[in-house]
């Protein structure tokens, strides 16, 4: 369940993209937990149909669980990931467009308005009044779409709640494993229920994986009217045809890679410089056709010439205040140059030169192998440290985040707090060389924002004050989910700003939405009323586009740490 | 014996002991080198002693006599002062530049505090004693004789004036180290590039601490100076302002690790003549390095110029002749790789080493400071813009940022912030000014 900012965020989203009397079943849902239509009608208050229709549309939208109980019968409950992803829709279609072109574009928004959407529809749909020679081309974009995994098919039983089907998967097999010849009386042993726990999670794993990996049926005689049947050149590639019954949605996934990858581009090249920007644009490319989640704590092993293949011969590297000696001798063309720079751009963002257990975290990939770098032996092949580049994309956030409120002096402390662990406020004071008298009220400010804690060590059994020393500290963890909860509120404020802004002009706006003054807003729209509109549109504007950063701080500190902040440091 | 060789005896035995190094000698050795009899000797040394003018030690290790020559003047501070006095002003003086607390003085001296104000009276009456003030006890009452200085224990060293930590002090002074360091993590931006990096093979040339230090010397950017401790101090609180990264001086020995179409066979050949390579660089790193700095330097001879030429001319030739050397030797065919013996020049890397031994680099036996000092260098980083988003919101700066709930549960609400008012209606430029 959500805590109280998330709750409010995902209700405002869902009454700005659904209208009220979904947003009133989603925060009944949010608020309470998973609860029966019953339940529901009782506490909105809605009448008994309208809720359901609303819960129809949520589910429609991938936004509610459908949970199946023997006790308290069917019940519902929200997944609020969903909710918050559909922030982030205009960003996937932006990426689409880049990818796959215009035809992705409405492919995609047509299966975002509608949550999923039968496969051989989404053609039919979006053909009619477009130029039927249009089909083949958005046939085939449907393909790679699908075939790359931007949308992934799903079925009824994505529609029940992972957890649940985790927690029957476990009882099944714990019941086999009683059953199962030679099981002792009795509870399991801890050995026999981490396996069945293991084999619940590979069976979860392996169900999602199979209706995620399908949306393809081996190509048959009987299957003339299918897709490819429209398109020739596909038939002689594909072996498989599109699976016309299945139901796709967007798979948010895949879109977040690009983020990230974009992300990591963009701290590259604020780090160093555009041109080792484009080095880890062109191994992060050479590393995505294998990935699928954010999960991975490193990428693929990628050789150099795997990256050089991936980098644009446009605009060439420089840079580096290096270059190859002996030119004249012939041997230093620029593509040597360019594979030289690589290569150095490469142990740059190893960061090479430090060793160190600090440059090894500040480092945004690795060389593989115990050869390591030196020796030029081995070590020829690296890796992208994607945790690594999380952690320090949230640290950047959060230092961001402290230095915007409370100043730099502020981050010299919690930094130092963070090499050193546990101290007192005098060795804080010594060694961060600030006054006691600036040390003290930061601090106080700092414990007040909850960003650092207070560790007391009493020095006697009767835990007098006077006796007692006192040593500050950070939790990172803790503290990236009070940062993360800040930004959620940061974004609920920004989208009620925006609707009260939008209340404000909502009678030019319907006005406007006329359809005798479509076209035609000079007649129809006094002076005022248009400068008015004018107004609000750079609002609007303004508003979303801080919408977006937001988001994207949100991405990191949320996305970019799918295991959570366990062992952070 | 009459007094006059008494008191030449004395005298004699006074010099001695003046002479001797810290003014302390061994009985044996004051004997012999006076070279008299050892009863007239004793009777010389008890007349000293009871005017102030030798001190009986014992030495701790060996648990024989020593004497200590006292000056003239401070016998004749010590022929003044009563015992109480002197017994204060023996442990104010024991204590030397650290002070000594009132109340310890009254433990130590097992005197009545009436007694013991009157003698620190007359003390500093005498101007031989002075009060201090610690930074780490501001309210203890410290006594400390009033010839030395006290100890950057005790006064905090150089951060402290008046007894306050002068941060402005430190703020000019990390700057000026910042623009420093800064100034040696980046080459000058060229026409292509405006934001150029040194490879990781030239971690030598970023500056140490010591170097650091010298240059701040230099710089004379206030009178007070630095030393290494201090200044590593500052270089620590960078560190954790996020502002350099401190790296191991060793740097990355391995320019062209990254060829994975080589065989393996062929790797060890390469390992061997890279490494061969390596050490060249290395030579001829140092060969280049005083010609660097004569350029560098404002009086330019034009025989060293002619030098400095004929030698890069000798340098430039040198990669071509030993990887035709190597390409006859080893007879290997042509991979159409022409990066794989391209050899990094660091000719274009150059940087401006500042060594700190001045004139001395001229002679072309450059050692500099890179060899002594820690193994640690210090680099400058560029400052990332991550999640400005949220800074750029009025919410990220918001006082009212906890009491803020929806319209409908209390007075601070986003419908009718003013900071948002104020924020979209700030012209374009205004707002990027938030930026950092």
């Amino acid at each position: 369940m959500a805590d109280k900012e998330t709750t409010r965020l995902c209700i405002q989203i869902v009454q700005d993209q659904f209208g009220t009397t979904p947003a009133r079943v989603a925060a009944e849902l949010l608020s309470r937990g998973r609860l029966r239509l019953a339940h529901i009608v009782r506490s909105t208050s809605i009448k008994s149909r309208a809720a359901a229709n609303a819960i129809l549309i949520l589910i429609q939208h991938n936004i509610l669980w459908h949970c199946e109980s023997a006790v308290e019968g069917e019940m519902f409950e929200v997944n609020w990931e969903e909710v918050l992803a559909r922030l982030r829709f205009g960003r996937y279609i932006s990426i689409a467009r880049d990818l796959f072109g215009e035809p992705a574009v409405d492919i995609l928004s047509f299966i975002m308005d509608h949550g999923k959407v039968r496969a051989g529809d989404i053609v039919q749909s979006l053909i009619q009044g477009i130029n039927t020679k249009n089909t083949a081309l958005y046939n085939s974009t449907l393909i790679s779409l699908l075939k790359s995994m931007y949308i992934k098919p799903t079925s009824a039983a994505l529609q029940i709640s992972p957890r649940d089907r985790l927690i029957r998967y476990q009882e099944e097999a714990e019941r086999a494993k009683r059953a199962s010849a030679g099981a002792k009386k009795g509870p399991l042993a801890a050995k026999d229920l981490l396996e069945v726990r293991e084999l619940a999670r590979r069976r979860l794993k392996e169900e999602v994986d199979n209706i995620e990996g399908g949306g393809f049926r081996r190509r048959a005689k009987d299957a003339k009217e299918t897709l490819t049947s429209r398109t020739p050149k596909r038939q002689k590639i594909d072996e498989d045809v599109l699976d016309e019954d299945i139901y796709l949605r967007v798979n948010y996934a895949k879109f977040n890679l690009h983020i990230r990858n974009r992300l990591i581009e963009q701290s590259a090249s604020q780090r160093y410089n555009e041109s080792a920007g484009l080095v880890i644009r062109a191994a992060l490319a050479a590393a995505l056709p294998s990935e699928s989640t954010l999960h991975g704590v490193r990428s693929e092993i990628l050789t150099m010439q795997n990256i050089m293949r991936h980098l644009p011969p446009d605009p060439p590297l420089v840079g580096i205040a290096i270059r190859p000696s002996g030119s004249g001798s012939g041997s230093s063309t620029e593509a040597g140059t360019q594979a030289l720079m690589t290569r150095e751009y490469v142990n740059i963002l190893c960061a090479a030169d430090n060793p160190t257990e600090a440059g090894r975290q500040s480092a945004f990939m690795a060389y593989s192998g115990l050869s390591g770098a030196v020796g030029g032996g081995g070590g020829k092949k690296v890796a992208i440290e994607y945790e690594n580049i999380g952690r320090r994309l949230r640290f950047k956030i959060f230092e961001t985040f402290v230095r915007e409120r409370w100043g730099e002096l502020a981050i010299r402390v919690l930094r130092l707090l963070i090499d050193k662990g546990k101290m007192d406020e005098k060795q804080i004071a010594k060694v961060a060389m600030m006054s006691k008298k600036d040390v003290q009220p930061l601090l106080t400010k700092l414990v007040s924002a909850s960003l650092i804690s207070l560790q007391e060590v009493p020095r006697g059994a009767d835990r007098s004050a006077m006796r007692t020393i006192y040593l500050w500290y950070i939790d990172l963890a803790k503290t990236y989910s009070v940062i993360l909860t800040s930004l959620y509120k940061t974004l609920g404020n920004i989208l009620a700003r925006k609707n009260a802004e939008t209340q404000k002009v909502s009678a030019i706006l319907s006005k406007r939405e006329r359809s005798d003054v479509q076209g035609n807003e000079e007649n129809f729209l006094t002076r005022g009323e248009r400068e008015a509109l004018t107004a609000f549109e750079e609002k609007r504007l303004r508003l979303g586009v801080l919408e977006r950063r937001v988001e994207e701080c949100v991405f990191i500190l949320r996305d970019l740490a799918p295991d959570g902040y366990a062992g952070e440091s | 014996m009459s007094a006059k060789k008494a008191s030449d005896l004395a005298q004699r035995l006074w010099t001695e002991c003046r002479n001797a190094p810290n003014h302390t000698i061994t009985q044996e050795k004051l004997l012999e080198a006076v070279g008299e009899k050892e009863s007239l000797c004793k009777q010389a040394i008890n007349t000293l002693l009871s005017k102030n003018l030798l001190l009986l030690l014992t030495d701790s290790k060996s648990g024989k006599n020593t004497y200590q020559g006292i000056s003239r003047e401070d016998a004749a501070i010590k022929g003044n002062m009563d015992a109480d006095e002197h017994l204060v002003y023996s442990h104010i003086s024991g204590s030397r530049n650290e002070g000594i607390w009132t109340k310890t003085l009254k433990a130590r001296t097992n005197l009545h505090q009436t007694v013991l104000n009157r003698c620190l009276k007359k003390l500093e009456g005498k101007q031989l004693v002075k009060t201090i003030t610690s930074v780490k006890f501001p309210t203890r009452k410290i006594y400390m004789r009033k010839d030395l200085e006290p100890s950057a224990d005790v006064s905090g060293g150089p951060w402290y004036t008046d007894h306050e930590l002068d941060t402005a002090f430190i703020e000019s002074h990390s700057e000026a180290i910042l623009v420093y360091i800064r100034s040696r993590s980046f080459p000058e931006a060229t026409d292509e590039c405006s934001e150029m990096l040194y490879p990781t093979s030239v971690t030598k040339y970023y500056p140490t601490t010591a170097q650091i230090t010298v240059w701040l010397k230099k710089a004379q950017i206030s009178p007070t100076e630095l030393e290494e401790g201090d200044v590593q101090m500052l270089l620590d609180m960078l560190v954790y302002s996020g502002e350099i990264e401190v790296l191991p001086r060793t740097g990355f020995r391995g320019g062209g690790v990254f060829d994975s179409d080589e065989s393996a066979a062929e790797d060890g050949d390469r390992d061997h003549d890279e490494s061969g390579g390596s050490d060249h660089d290395e030579k001829k790193r140092k060969r280049k390095r005083p010609a660097s700095r004569a350029r560098s330097s404002s009086s330019k001879v034009e025989g060293d110029d002619r030098e400095d030429e004929n030698e890069e001319d000798e340098i430039a030739s040198r990669p071509v002749k030993r990887r035709r050397k190597s390409d006859q030797s080893k007879t290997r065919s042509d991979r159409g790789q022409p990066s794989d013996d391209v050899e990094f020049d660091l000719d274009f890397a150059r940087v401006e080493t500042f060594d700190g031994l001045g004139a001395s680099s001229a002679s072309g036996s450059w050692k500099g400071s890179l060899t002594g000092g820690s193994g640690v260098v210090y680099r400058a980083l560029r400052r990332e813009r991550m999640g400005l988003g949220w800074a750029q919101t009025p919410c990220g700066r918001c006082p009212q940022f906890d009491f803020c709930s929806d319209k409908d549960k209390g007075p601070v609400n986003p419908d009718q912030c003013k900071y948002y008012r104020d924020w979209l209606e700030a012209p374009i430029g205004e707002i990027s000014a938030i930026d950092i």
